[in-house]
């Protein structure tokens, strides 16, 4: 209500929407183009569009490396969301309930693997793994996605804690719930939703990593290791088709992560 | 008989601050006591110290005979009303009444029965499977008070239940709550800054400033004779006037204010003639007449030149001025002034009668 | 009796702080382990690692600077240090100059379908990066899709190779992955600012371009910082878009960094450029720190 008192003039607010569509167009409309060339029958990707086809799908899944590189994913993305939550959601009430010495450097520093690219992180774990004999494996990648995803969780889970009321537990210890009984049917309850929103961000974000797995990978390809493999051969259709799900896939789990993640008010 | 809770010289402090000092108080059972101070005197920290929440730094808590500083809150007999009333967000009104049943795994009809008698009690048995948010203020409040109430502890912590609530409601809830404390039996820790509501509600008021305890009375005592300046002032006496006790002697003594005034009033044993003291009268104590009588007259009676009427529909105000620029508020009910208020003119001459007997004098 | 009590007042309180500390340590301690090991120390042993020294298939533990050297006055390693630190500049510039606006109208100007458009800004965010980068190719190449309709409609003969495998190509590439960086704090940013502060503007007389440049760019200046370190950073130390669309033109310093951890085996040196990359971001964060409060203080 009170938003509508500052607008902008009339024609800035046309020119602005115009720019503001352009722009959206220009962020789906590569997206349009790796979905519409997914139904290109053609096996060369060239203009104009022959038939439409799904035999680019069907080949996937004919394609036994490409299965296990997703069968891979899982396995790394299924290990990096409970190892994160377990670390994170403990590390996160800790920066809610206490204050120590340091607290304000070690939250800053703590996101520091947000901003360094990823291929550092995957050469810094690279080095330190061979340095103490560490064989290169699945659980590797793991531990070089679980260094960036176990920030979100704690930003995530960390802000939803800081809302909370905590006259809340209180009052349950008030009315002879025990310590361990009002963390879950009280404070587990209020903050689920934010542990499950960042556990699906996790989730697709591990899915997605191409860099730290890059350095981190033996011989299990993940499936954006295997993409990255296809595309170094050159281009196929298939790679659209993959895209097309993989992205579709994704987008479907950022609603749901995102209803999750929303403040109620 | 033993008393429900007793504190004994409890001492809390948040690093230098200390928010309770050597606090010593009894309730008895049945009894409803409240905790009257402004803010950040120490009241919430007072109710913590007795649910649990916070554990003494000297001194003991005990609750039926027990000392229970050892003991964390889900383990005290003892339930608490909270001022934001922190109803659970993600639990029906039911299931948050239902709370401390199903904690103990109460048996399923035994919880239906008792949460709906009790529902039934504070008039929301139709609110049952609606969410806290759906409701009002005052629904809130009661789904509160059902949750403490539900366990039927001995004693009752309540913190400025009504302390959100509109102006109209909260008298309503007040007499609720006297009424429904009343019915149980159940000992209640009561805690207002609001001075009127603590004169209502309580069987004793315990006055709080700075941490420390200033007076424990019934209403009457505490209003009637306040024990200090503060208590004084803050149960709403307006008055304060510096003086000298210039005799004292056969249950009366004489206090020199300035300017020829003096002010007789009922003796203070412990004051004697030169202390240095402060005389307060309640501003409806004071009686005012036109006649102007030029000089300090007959006992108590002094000129006064006046400065302000504020009225305030059922209640007049009238600020005045006296030689040596004393100020004084006086108060009366439209219809029970000597006078037409809506005559009166600022600057005027009055003069102000202070009835000896309504004259309290506290050491400076 | 009354010392009784205080002592008995005293050691429940003391219980009760020990309880806490043991609470504490099981909630912090094992992520604070696992950060140490898996982060803190990692990153300290690049700069160790940078230090050493390769030999023929094995590394050795003696310290020189010789790695740093060869950054340095090698001219080829030079030049690629500075373009990747002139992409990152150009791509945080142009993002922001694209995020900005859009934030802007999503803060200010859309009103119906915010929530929806909201979720299209920051939906890029989580979908994969490398098949966003990809897709380019599939745009941009000489049998691209802007190839392909150009030649179609008939307004060129032959397909173009000049818009891809080259800086043009990166630098579009980069801004588009990008914008969602910059838009989302800016907009978290706008969010933020009291509408009373705009109305007072507007109020005392400001026009709106005045209201914009006095009140509104002022208060957004930690979103652009925010963002602008993420793109910066991100970008500078990108390998995955120089290898797909780059070309000789387009290599970057990540090229160098994985060439010398595949082809070339020298580790050492690797490391040596992953310290330049981290140092840079280290800058950035403090070069952040420093520029935040002080528009701040413009401010109030
Ligand atoms: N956990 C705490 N840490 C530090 N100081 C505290 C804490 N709790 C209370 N205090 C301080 O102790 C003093 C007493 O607080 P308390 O909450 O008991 O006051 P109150 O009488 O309930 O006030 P109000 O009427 O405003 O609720 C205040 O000065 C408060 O700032
Ligand atoms: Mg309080």
């Amino acid at each position: 209500m009170r938003r509508a008192a500052y607008r902008s003039s009339r024609l800035g607010e046309r020119a602005l929407t115009a720019f503001a569509l352009l722009t959206f167009a220009f962020l789906y409309a590569p997206i349009a183009v790796l979905i519409v060339f997914s139904f290109n029958d053609s096996p060369i990707l060239v203009f104009p569009l022959s038939n439409l086809s799904f035999k680019w799908y069907g080949e996937l899944f004919s394609d036994g490396d490409l299965l296990r590189s997703v069968a891979n994913s899982f396995l790394v993305a299924g290990g990096v969301v409970p190892l994160t939550l377990l670390l994170g959601v403990p590390l996160a009430f800790a920066l809610d309930r206490f204050s120590f010495v340091g607290k304000a450097l070690f939250e800053r520093v703590m996101l520091v693997p947000l901003i360094v690219p990823g291929l550092i992180t995957g050469l810094a774990l690279l080095l330190v793994f061979t340095q103490t004999g560490f064989r290169l494996s699945l659980v590797s990648i793991m531990i070089g996605h679980s260094i960036f995803v176990l920030p979100i969780v704690v930003i995530q889970v960390y802000a939803r804690l800081r809302r909370f009321d905590r006259s809340m537990e209180e009052a349950s210890l008030d009315l002879g719930a025990t310590r361990v009984q009002t963390f879950w049917r009280i404070t587990l309850p209020n903050i689920k939703t934010a542990i499950l929103g960042s556990a699906l961000l996790g989730l697709t974000l591990s899915f997605d990593e191409v860099a730290i797995a890059f350095f981190l990978t033996a011989n299990d390809n993940t499936l954006p290791m295997h993409i990255w493999s296809m595309l170094r051969h050159g281009i196929t259709p298939q790679i659209n088709a993959i895209g097309t799900i993989t992205i579709v896939v994704s987008i479907l789990l950022i609603v749901v992560s995102l209803r999750l993640l929303e403040t109620k008010k | 008989m033993e008393p429900v809770v007793r504190l004994n010289r409890v001492s809390k402090r948040f690093r230098e601050l200390e928010a309770v000092r050597e606090l010593t108080l009894e309730v008895e059972e049945g009894e409803f006591l409240t905790l009257l101070g402004p803010s950040g005197c120490g009241k919430t920290t007072t109710l913590r110290l007795i649910s649990g929440f916070e554990v003494p730094d000297e001194g003991e808590v005990v609750i039926e005979g027990q000392v229970v500083d050892a003991l964390p809150p889900f383990r005290r007999n003892v339930n608490t009303v909270f001022q934001s009333y922190a109803l659970f967000p993600h639990l029906t009104v039911f299931d948050n009444v239902a709370y401390s049943l199903s904690i103990r795994r109460r048996p399923r009809g035994e919880i239906r029965s008792r949460v709906s008698d009790m529902l039934e009690r504070v008039g929301l048995a139709d609110k049952a499977r609606n969410m806290p948010s759906e409701l009002s203020g005052g629904q809130m409040q009661r789904v509160a008070l059902a949750r403490a109430l539900i366990n039927e502890p001995r004693l009752l912590l309540l913190d400025e239940p009504l302390g959100a609530l509109d102006a109209k409601l909260r008298r309503a809830m007040q007499l609720e709550l006297k009424h429904m404390q009343a019915n149980l039996g159940i000992s209640f820790i009561y805690v207002t800054h609001d001075q009127e509501e603590a004169l209502v509600m309580s069987d004793r008021v315990a006055v709080m400033d700075s941490g420390r305890l200033q007076q424990l009375g019934t209403p009457a005592e505490i209003f009637e004779r306040p024990a200090n300046p503060f208590v004084a002032e803050f149960l709403g006496t307006a008055n304060f006037l510096e003086g000298e006790i210039e005799a004292a002697g056969a249950g009366r003594c004489r206090i020199g204010i300035a300017d020829g005034i003096t002010i007789e009033a009922e003796e203070t044993p412990s004051l004697v003639t030169g202390d240095q003291v402060l005389a307060t009268v309640r501003p409806q104590k004071i009686r005012l007449s036109l006649d102007d009588p030029g000089a300090p007259g007959a006992a108590n009676t002094f000129p006064a030149t006046l400065k302000e009427v504020i009225f305030e529909g059922v209640l007049v105000r009238l600020l005045l001025e006296s030689a040596g620029g004393i100020g004084l508020e006086a108060q009366g009910l439209p219809d029970a002034l000597p006078f037409a208020y809506q005559e009166l003119v600022p600057g005027q001459r009055m003069s102000v009668h202070l009835p000896p007997e309504a004259v309290l004098v506290y050491p400076r | 009796m009354t010392s009784e009590a205080a002592v008995s007042g005293g050691s429940a309180a003391k219980a009760l702080r020990r309880k806490r500390l043991a609470l504490f340590l099981l909630c912090f301690g094992p992520p604070f382990l696992y950060l140490i090991c898996f982060m803190i120390l990692p990153y300290g042993n690049v700069f160790q690692y940078s230090f050493w020294k390769k030999e023929l298939y094995t590394v050795a533990a003696e310290f020189n600077w010789e790695n740093y050297a060869r950054v340095w006055t090698n001219p080829l390693y030079r030049t690629v240090l500075f373009n990747s630190l002139e992409v990152a500049a150009i791509v945080t510039v142009c993002a922001n100059l694209v995020g900005y606006p859009l934030a802007y109208f999503l803060a200010f100007v859309a009103r119906k379908h915010r929530t929806l458009l909201y979720f299209l800004v920051i939906a890029p965010l989580w979908t994969s990066f490398l098949l966003r980068v990809f897709v380019w190719k599939l745009i941009l190449g000489v049998d691209g899709i802007i190839n392909g309709v150009l030649i179609y409609i008939g307004l060129i003969d032959e397909p173009m190779s000049i818009i891809i495998y080259n800086r043009f190509s990166v630098c579009l590439t980069l801004v588009y992955i990008f914008i969602p960086f910059v838009a989302l704090p800016v907009y978290a940013a706008l969010e933020k600012i009291p509408r009373e502060y705009v109305e007072a503007s507007m109020d005392l007389g400001a026009g709106r371009w005045r209201t914009f440049v006095r009140v509104i760019l002022p208060l957004s200046i930690p979103g652009v910082i925010a963002g602008s370190i993420f793109t910066f950073c991100l970008s500078f130390g990108d390998f995955v878009t120089p290898t797909l669309l780059g070309g000789p033109s387009g290599i970057m310093i990540g090229n160098i960094i994985i060439g010398q951890f595949g082809a070339a085996f020298d580790w050492p040196f690797g490391s040596a450029l992953a310290v330049v990359i981290l140092l840079v971001v280290l800058a950035m964060i403090a070069l952040a720190a420093a520029a935040e409060p002080r528009a701040k203080a413009r401010i109030a």
